[in-house]
């Protein structure tokens, strides 16, 4: 005789830890790899200095949020550095600035390469292709510093 | 969300490159983003690349990470705020009801989405919980929370517990569940909310708090 047809039917608790339970189970496979493989990435940015992302137009209302009006227009993002910062205006293109305006060479980078590259003209301007998907970043140098933005997705 | 002591170490591990240490990140926290990219509806493409762009960035946040403790916390708001940029900027494209500034066609209301976060952190609580137990106990907890449920008579073949003690040891282990940190934090925040919608600072501030 079945006496427990559901052993875990009759307690909230349990129920609960079922669904948990099942739900880390349902993560694909692929998310797992590609979360251990970013590991690889922890000393790649040795040699540049990490820029802070300062602004995001698009993160600019609470993320609590998500029914904020979108501000219309190209989303802009200012990374800021020690002695140089950068600036992205996303459109159709990624059109950059670095400020203090000054001449360099700028690296669009994915995790499986580089996917664009571009110079920066004697005002600091420069123009990227923008990338289908995929985080990115974007690797600056000039003269006298070599930066890179951290992970994002344009 | 409140992580047990071996988070700490974990963190501190791997920002000295114990890759063993970022797999055990990786494995606690995973479910987390992932539950994050379902509550917003993303697309399997899309949530991809929201779950690689929140561990490359935490790679690069480990050593700033200056409260270990805030871990859960830091990671569940990277991936709302890439969650919620391409929702939004999804939006941008749909078609609006002009009335309600809402997306017609299929898109979900924002309270199912804030239902589906609140659940989502609320089973990384569960997990963590489950973290914090002794071996066996989580063991019995997570045979017995196995779907399809397996019956009792399997459980004892797999534990080589006799069939009549699952029950009272199971009904031991949930109660040792309940009194892990992450579990009384859960439990306690809910009835402080309920009372005065109070102290729940491990949350995202609420509407009802500002």
């Amino acid at each position: 005789m079945s006496a427990h047809p559901r052993p875990n039917g009759d307690d909230p608790l349990l129920a609960e830890l079922a669904e948990a339970w099942s739900a880390a189970r349902a993560v694909p496979e692929s998310m797992r790899v590609a979360a251990r493989a970013a590991f690889a990435w922890r000393t790649v940015g040795e040699g540049l200095e990490l820029l802070v992302l300062a602004h995001d137009s698009a993160l600019v209302t609470d993320a609590g949020d998500v029914r904020a009006a979108p501000s219309d227009g190209p989303r802009e993002l200012t990374f800021r550095g020690a002695a140089l910062s950068v600036e992205l205006e996303v459109g159709a293109d990624v059109m950059g600035r670095l400020v203090p305006p000054r001449p360099g060479r700028v690296t669009l980078a994915g995790t499986h390469g580089v996917l664009a590259e571009a110079d920066a003209d004697a005002l600091g301007c420069f123009r990227l292709t923008r990338p289908d998907c995929g985080p990115v970043r974007v690797v600056c140098r000039t003269d006298d510093a070599a930066v890179s933005t951290g992970w994002i997705r344009l | 969300m409140l992580v047990d002591d071996d988070v700490p170490q974990l963190v501190t591990a791997a920002s000295r490159g114990d890759q063993g240490a970022w797999n055990a990140i990786v494995d606690r926290y995973l479910p987390l983003v992932y539950s994050v990219t379902r509550a917003y509806r993303l697309s399997r493409s899309d949530a991809e690349d929201v779950n690689q762009t929140v561990w490359l960035r935490l790679v690069e946040h480990l050593d700033h990470l200056r409260e270990p403790r805030a871990l859960p916390k830091w990671i569940l708001t990277t991936a709302r705020h890439e969650c919620s940029r391409l929702t939004r900027a999804g939006r941008r494209e749909q078609p609006v009801d002009p009335l309600t500034d809402r997306a017609l066609g299929g898109a979900v209301g924002d309270e199912v989405v804030e239902a589906d976060l609140l659940r989502a952190e609320r089973q990384q609580s569960l997990r963590d919980g489950l973290a914090q137990l002794r071996p066996a106990d989580r063991r019995l907890l997570v045979l017995l929370a196995e779907d399809p449920p397996r019956s009792y008579r399997e459980i004892s073949e797999l534990t080589g517990m006799p069939i009549g003690s699952i029950g009272p040891t199971r009904a031991r282990c949930l109660e040792r569940l309940r009194e892990t940190p992450a579990v009384r934090a859960l439990l306690a925040g809910e009835s402080a909310a309920a009372h005065t919608r109070g102290d729940r600072d491990e949350r995202a501030p609420t509407p009802q708090r500002r």
